[in-house]
């Protein structure tokens, strides 16, 4: 996913890496994480992301995978720029629909600056826009609503969260690499219930369905680089059928090694459960794109503690070229876990740095 | 392997044999007078094709600098009047997908000088800045994208910074700027000194730099403000169609603007200054038909006794015909060639020299390549092909009437001019020319008036003859009277009077390029006079500052004008503020100067044409220049929709105003602050105190107020000698034109007389049989060609006196709006007379001496 590519091509693209004038907030790893405030925006941090994935059932068809994705990005222009023009922040939102009966990714993305034409976030609660692109949270219900208008994909659906967000990492302070400061704050909202409409396609070809699914969140902000050593990086999230969650991640080195890697596994009821080891990420299948050429492991096998979840994407061909916007290729699909060949649960699989080696 | 011809082939190319011998034999007899014949249609056709080419390479350029720099959007909004509140974006944003536009990308275009401190001396050069949203202007203005510079911090990392400015490779190149480097630019009183951070996609040689809205609002002083938005068109939209759809919603101070409306805008630019020089290049090829006339008749009267010949051994009336056709046709058809040839020439000279200006100024710092317009330069050689084949025509008409045996017998060059001693043609043409003067213009254009200028010409020449016939006589009677008793001064005159239709082939030139001299020399010097006086009206203070203002800034706050006022040394200080409005969308925008007026009297301020009346309760008045007046139709009282407020607008004078061809509209500062909120201005002028001069005025100031670096200052004399040498250099062209149309003149009277001393040799062996010296017949010759060149100016200038009367009170408010009292330059036309006399005297003179080596003897005997 594009998350942790933001980290990296965001900066590469949009931001000065020279000094600058701005100073970002650091992640601090004594901050509390706190609610309903860290629903809204950090502006004062360099990135930030609030990333909705699922799966979805429709009527009359097979389920499918969707994903929606704000991005906040502050970029090096001076603070004391009081034009409404401004870009002081950038809002970039992302979104895909994977039928497997279309065989790839329909998808779409739209950039802007914070300020004029009705883009916009809010610091005390989610609430984002890039004109009639949004995803709003109501305070008083704490349902999320997300509503994509583009010109090949629509998407209109409420999604409510069962429980409280789950803290990643330590109490949200959630380490990415080998360094302290290599860290983001970030939680987890998963097995959320979603319903709506969706539709796809072009012209006559368009196609619409209600829908409604399982999904998960992910809102994570920060101000640091990843590890110039990095490579790339594999990242789940699971939607677990026993009403748990798996989150694990692994940041890969240009050696071939592992720079870091991290899991964490919740119960139906949202406790954490102790893991003794890392998680061990073993590919067992390749596809190899045929627009970027690059060879990507959609299906693994991870090893969480005595558990080994085989991973089997919706469909092979759910890679994303985003070189017009945030850069290069990736792969981000629906990908569904079974452990033991009995289904054990549905998520996301994201892959990065497998098409070029990453700018830095 | 030769087969036998059919006897109509064979037949046929002994005809075309013939006529070529025929063609030789007149091209050998009188060279001179075919060369300048050929000359001057060359010198026409020349004009024309430099005149045309350099236009359209300019227009070719500057319509190419104007899409660069609009980025090919398929619609855009623009501002009326300065700049657009930008919540227009919004507006525009939230009607867009209703009206079919699916791209909109908001757009400030702030017109810069780049200040130079290396060279603090040099004249600033201008940038255009365009402040865009990358985001959207990707998928509108694509061409419009900066490039970043890969070193520059990372791929990309300079496209949103505040600092960043992108150059396209011109500009870097005109700026010596690369990237990594620092500029400095100027709007009105700001300053900001920007990074060079790469490039720009499109118009590689145009002169552009690209930044971040968001950054150019701030840097460049335009905060809330756009100049206009761009969009995109969804597939299938016509752009008439989603124009009208926006237009509802749009504030008044926004209109839409489609492409093709900008084109015709640049177009409107030049076009009247651009048809005025091509209807002068027209005059020149007008001459050069009498000179084809004047070679081609002599020509067919010496080859008369040939001609009869051939008809009596059969030759056809076609066959005649075609040979007189073929040597009008063939000298015309190789000035033509030599004249398009030329003019290119010409155009890549003057395109090297000025630019594409054409001395008009309208394309300043244009420096287009040439762009050659093939088929209207073959137009143009076929014109001048067609006009020699109509001057030919007349005396391919005469050597086919005249009668085979009559003709053998004696070859009189009067006969064929002999019909033209009439006067008739010439009332005809008069009285058509009256007509014609009472046309209005058409097509924004003073056909109507040019037609009359040829028909007025036409007639002056085709008086000669008879001109000539009426008055030769009679001056010979008087002399006579008065007891001549020079021998050879009678000669002159009694041939002149007795060669009426000569006459006229001898100074039709002189006559027609005089004229034209003389009518521009009237109208010039009128115009200056006009402009002279209208400066003086116009610039009473002593010194005037101008900031580098544009649609953005006004330049100087109020709080900088009090401080300017207060300066020890300053009597009195005013202050302007000018900015462009567009009232219409395919015209070029109008002027408007909001400066202090007292409502009572407007004509202390501003130079009006008539009186001024006082607003109705509840309207603004406002003034409008001649142009403007005439341009949108507005008569005093009229209202007129100014882009400014909800303001209504009475016309309550209309005044002179030869700065601004495209219009101006004045109002009194107070009413454009309350309207607008605007409190800038961007024009100061100074009355300096008594004992302090300007230039320590102008010391003082920009000692006390280094915020007016960027600040232009001049003197009123300065600026009236500048105003007057831009105006000298405007008409430079046409000095050209008429330089050439006379030198061509003359060298028409050296080859007539060359001509006639062959087609004279007869007469000129009689006479020195009679004892008249060789230098003798040159001075009679000298005398011949002095009086009918002092006749010919004399007629020309009348001519030219009334042609410019034309020029002033019909062309010039016509084309160009603006009105101007006659001055007559008497003296200086008689000075060119008497010049012009001089030289035909000359001319002939030398042609005749020449021409005459052989004896008397030799002479005599020969004979056809």
């Amino acid at each position: 996913m594009r998350r942790r590519a933001l980290l990296q091509a965001v900066p590469a693209l949009l931001l000065p890496r020279v000094a600058s004038a701005v100073t970002y907030d650091p992640v601090d790893r004594g901050r509390a994480v706190t609610f309903p405030r860290d629903h809204g925006a950090h502006p004062g941090f360099r990135t930030e992301w609030w990333y909705l994935t699922g799966w979805l059932e429709r009527d009359g068809a097979a389920p499918c995978g969707f994903q929606v994705t704000f991005f906040r990005s502050r970029t090096g222009h001076a603070d004391a720029n009081p034009s409404r023009f401004a870009p002081k922040q950038l809002l970039f939102a992302h979104a895909a629909l994977a039928l497997p009966e279309n065989g790839r990714l329909i998808h779409e993305d739209r950039s802007a600056r914070v300020g004029p034409a009705g883009v916009r976030f809010s610091e005390t609660d989610t609430a984002l826009a890039i004109g009639d692109w949004s995803c709003l949270r109501d305070a008083g219900s704490g349902r999320y609503a997300a509503r994509i208008a583009g010109r090949e994909l629509d998407l209109a659906v409420e999604i409510a969260p069962p429980g409280p967000p789950v803290l990643q990492g330590e109490g949200g302070f959630s380490q990415k690499g080998p360094r302290p400061e290599q860290a983001s704050h970030y939680y987890s909202r998963p097995q959320l219930a979603v319903r709506g409409r969706i539709a796809g396609g072009r012209g006559a070809a368009r196609r619409a369905w209600s829908v409604r699914g399982r999904a998960w969140l992910d809102h994570e902000w920060s101000s640091t680089l990843l590890d110039e050593r990095a490579a790339g990086w594999d990242w789940i999230g699971i939607n677990l059928d026993d009403g748990g969650s798996l989150m694990a991640f692994r940041i890969r080195a240009r050696d071939g090694g592992v720079l870091w890697s991290h899991v964490a596994r919740r119960d139906a009821q949202g406790r954490p459960r102790a893991e003794s080891a890392p998680a061990q990420w073993t590919p067992t299948r390749w596809w190899t794109s045929p627009r970027s050429q690059a060879r990507y492991p959609v299906g693994f096998e991870v090893t969480v503690g005595a558990d080994r979840l085989t991973l089997e994407p919706l469909m092979d061909d759910q890679e994303i070229d985003a070189r017009a916007s945030t850069g290069g290729f990736y792969w981000e699909g629906a990908v569904a876990a079974r452990v033991g060949g009995q289904p054990a649960g549905r998520g996301y699989l994201e892959l990065t740095g497998y098409a070029a080696p990453m700018r830095l | 392997m030769t087969r036998a011809r059919p006897a109509r082939a064979r037949f046929t190319l002994a005809r075309l044999t013939l006529a070529r011998w025929f063609v030789a034999s007149a091209w050998r007899a009188q060279r001179g007078r075919w060369l300048t014949a050929g000359a001057a249609v060359a010198v026409g056709i020349a004009l024309a094709t430099a005149i045309h080419t350099v236009n359209r390479s300019a227009l070719a350029e500057f319509q190419q600098a104007i899409d660069v720099v609009n980025g090919a959007a398929s619609l855009q909004v623009v501002a009326r009047a300065g700049t657009l509140d930008d919540r227009v974006f919004e507006t525009v944003l939230a009607r867009a997908a209703a009206a079919g536009v699916d791209g909109v990308s908001p757009v400030l275009a702030v017109d810069t000088q780049v200040a130079r401190p290396d060279a603090p001396g040099e004249r600033a050069e201008r940038l255009t800045v365009l402040g865009l949203d990358v985001f959207r202007a990707a998928q509108v203005t694509p061409a419009l994208m900066p490039l970043p510079e890969p070193g520059d911090g990372g791929a990309g990392s300079s496209l949103l910074a505040d600092d960043a400015v992108f150059l396209s490779p011109a500009a870097q190149a005109a700026l010596g700027a690369r990237p990594g480097q620092t500029i400095t630019l100027r709007s009105g009183l700001t300053v900001a000194t920007l990074r060079v951070a790469g490039g720009v996609a499109a118009g590689a040689g145009q002169r552009l730099a690209v930044m971040d809205l968001g950054a150019a609002q701030w840097r460049l002083g335009a905060l809330g403000r756009l100049t206009r938005v761009d969009l995109r068109l969804a597939e299938g939209v016509a752009p008439a169609q989603a124009a009208a759809a926006l237009r509802g919603d749009l504030p008044p101070e926004a209109e839409v603007a489609l492409p093709e409306a900008r084109a015709q805008r640049m177009s409107n630019l030049s076009r009247a200054y651009r048809v005025n020089l091509n209807v002068l290049a027209l005059v020149a090829l007008f001459t050069g038909a009498f000179l084809v006339f004047a070679a081609v008749g002599l020509a067919s009267v010496r080859q008369r006794a040939q001609f009869a010949l051939m008809a009596v051994l059969g030759a056809d009336a076609r066959w005649t015909r075609g040979v007189v056709l073929a040597q009008a046709g063939a000298v015309s058809l190789a000035g033509s060639v030599v004249g398009a040839l030329a003019g290119l020439g010409l155009a890549r000279a003057l395109l090297g020299i000025f630019g594409g200006d054409l001395g008009g100024g309208y394309f300043p710092g244009v420096m287009p390549p040439m762009v050659v317009d093939a088929p209207v330069i073959v137009a143009l050689v076929a014109l001048g092909v067609a006009v020699g084949l109509a001057a030919g025509w007349l005396p391919a008409r005469e050597a086919v009437s005249a009668r085979p045996v009559e003709a053998l017998r004696h070859g009189s060059a009067e006969t064929a001019l002999r019909r033209l001693a009439q006067p008739w043609a010439a009332l005809g043409l008069l009285a058509l020319a009256a007509l014609l003067l009472a046309l209005p213009p058409i097509d924004g254009l003073p056909i109507a008036a040019y037609a009359a200028i040829a028909c007025i010409l036409l007639a002056a020449i085709a008086a000669v003859p008879w001109l000539v016939a009426t008055l030769f006589p009679v001056l010979l009677a008087r002399a006579e009277a008065r007891g001549l008793e020079r021998p050879v001064a009678w000669l002159a005159l009694a041939r002149v009077a007795q060669s009426p239709g000569q006459a006229a082939g001898v100074i039709a030139g002189v006559v027609a390029s005089f004229a034209l001299t003389v009518a521009m020399v009237v109208m010039v010097a009128s115009f200056r006079h006009a402009v002279a006086d209208w400066l003086h009206v116009v610039l009473p203070a002593d010194l005037y500052g101008r900031v580098p203002s544009n649609a953005v800034a006004g330049g100087i706050p109020p709080a900088l004008r009090e401080r300017i006022a207060a300066l020890p040394g300053v009597a009195r200080a005013e202050f302007t503020r000018t900015l462009e409005l567009s009232l219409d969308a395919a015209r070029p925008a109008v002027g408007l100067l909001a400066r202090p007026l007292e409502a009572n009297a407007p004509q202390a301020r501003l130079p009006l044409t008539g009186p001024a009346i006082a607003p109705p309760p509840g309207a603004v008045a406002v003034y409008a220049s001649e142009p403007a007046a005439d341009l949108y139709r507005l008569a005093v009282g009229a209202e007129v929709a100014l882009p400014l407020g909800s303001a209504r607008f009475v016309v309550c004078g209309i005044y002179r105003d030869y700065a601004r061809q495209h219009g101006a509209f004045t109002l009194a500062l107070a009413d454009y602050r309350r309207l607008t909120g605007d409190e800038t201005v961007s024009d100061i002028a100074l009355w300096v105190a008594p004992g302090t001069t300007p230039a320590a005025m102008l010391e003082r100031l920009r000692a006390a107020e280094p915020a007016l670096a960027g600040a232009e200052f001049r003197s009123a004399d300065a600026l009236r000698t500048l105003s007057l040498r831009i105006f000298d250099r405007s008409f430079a062209l046409t000095y050209l034109l008429e330089a050439a149309a006379l030198i061509v003149a003359l060298f028409g009277v050296a080859s007539s007389y060359a001509g006639q001393a062959l087609a004279r040799a007869r007469e000129f062996g009689v006479l020195r049989h009679l004892g008249l010296g060789t230098r003798d017949l040159v001075r009679q010759v000298a005398l011949e060609g002095g009086l009918l060149s002092a006749f010919g100016a004399l007629w020309g200038a009348a001519t030219g006196l009334v042609i410019g009367l034309v020029l002033i009170h019909r062309v010039n408010p016509q084309s160009f709006h603006w009105t101007m009292e006659t001055r007559l330059p008497l003296g200086l036309i008689a000075l060119g007379a008497a010049a012009l006399a001089l030289c035909g005297a000359i001319a002939a003179a030398l042609a005749v001496r020449a021409a005459t080596g052989a004896g008397p003897l030799a002479a005599l005997k020969e004979d056809w």
